[in-house]
């Protein structure tokens, strides 16, 4: 835990758009910041879906089809009944930590792998510094890109502690 | 309940081998295929998107999900040993199976005369070694359904 290191974060609202990236260290850069954003989204939307498609199911338990009736004839009914099940992933080089929120957000962490499990930490981001410094903020307009210095610090001052 | 499900994808992400223990999602063929290609196309994207540059790249190995995990094993050659658990079973189990996987796969697979690579494994020695192997992982009455083929 002591020997991760933290390099980038993402947060992402429901409809994809990337309100804040934070890169404390970064050895590849990325060609085009928004083209990583969209990949990063593309990639954390495909994975929910195979993670709905993988989940196991209860023994006895009947097949999603019958959970939603309208999945029959409403294609999206099972974008809109699938839930946040990813909680990371790992390749070769890195590690991907991820929290979605009730709400459609999306809290992206990456760091060097065998960085464990850091649910909490994305937790705290949620809490301490967006709640905290942007659901709060009398300026800020939900769904417009979180740019104050407070969420920033705070964010930062987490990752720290966490380190 | 254990290990719930077993599929081995060619390099160009096309489904090779499946096979569903107790707990596995009810899906059809097409459905598995779609899958199976979908999580090729998500490596690639998980590999273009790393902040670090690796000297072999080759997409995830590990998902650690709310109710699941994964664990992805991908040799040189491209072909990717994937297997589905539930949370009780030990990760370095699942790593060790899958590397056996690939013995058995280059044992019964490979080394048959009829089989063409990057084709659906129909080889009845792999489907037997397989479920011996996996025998005492998966959910208590073994075998559900029999291996789609592919």
């Amino acid at each position: 835990m002591s020997t991760a290191v933290f390099y980038n974060f993402y947060l992402f609202n429901r409809e994809g758009a990337c309100l804040c990236y934070r890169e404390w260290n970064r050895p590849r850069p990325g060609v085009d910041a928004l083209q990583d954003q969209r990949n990063m989204f593309g990639l954390l939307f495909a994975m929910k879906q195979l993670c709905n498609g993988w989940a196991p199911v209860e023994e006895g338990a009947t097949a999603l089809a019958a959970e939603a009736p309208d999945a029959a004839w409403d294609p999206d009914a099972r974008l809109r009944t699938a839930r946040p099940l990813l909680r990371s992933y790992t390749t070769a080089s890195y590690q991907l930590h991820y929290l979605e929120t009730p709400t459609g957000l999306r809290f992206v962490l990456t760091t060097s792998v065998h960085a464990g499990d850091l649910t909490r930490v994305l937790q705290r981001i949620y809490r301490e510094a967006y709640v905290e410094c942007a659901a709060r903020n009398p300026l800020y307009r939900l769904g417009t890109s979180v740019m104050s210095d407070a969420f920033r610090k705070r964010l930062d001052a987490i990752v720290r502690s966490a380190l | 309940m254990g290990i719930y499900a077993l599929f081995v994808v060619n390099r160009s992400g096309g489904l090779i081998y499946h096979e569903k223990y107790v707990g596995a999602p009810t899906m059809s063929l097409n459905e598995a295929l779609r899958m199976a290609s979908t999580f090729h196309s998500v490596q690639q994207i998980a590999a273009d998107v790393a902040p670090v540059a690796a000297a072999h790249e080759s997409g995830m190995t590990a998902v650690e999900a709310a109710e699941f995990r994964l664990r992805a094993y991908q040799p040189r050659t491209g072909v990717q040993f994937v297997l589905l658990s539930t949370l009780e079973v030990n990760a370095e189990v699942l790593q060790s199976l899958l590397v056996r996987l690939h013995l058995l796969y280059a044992d019964y697979a490979l080394k048959n005369p009829f089989y063409e690579k990057d084709m659906p494994i129909r080889c009845k020695r792999f489907e037997m070694a397989v479920a011996r192997l996996l025998e005492g992982y998966t959910g208590r009455d073994g075998v559900v359904a029999r291996p789609v083929r592919a």
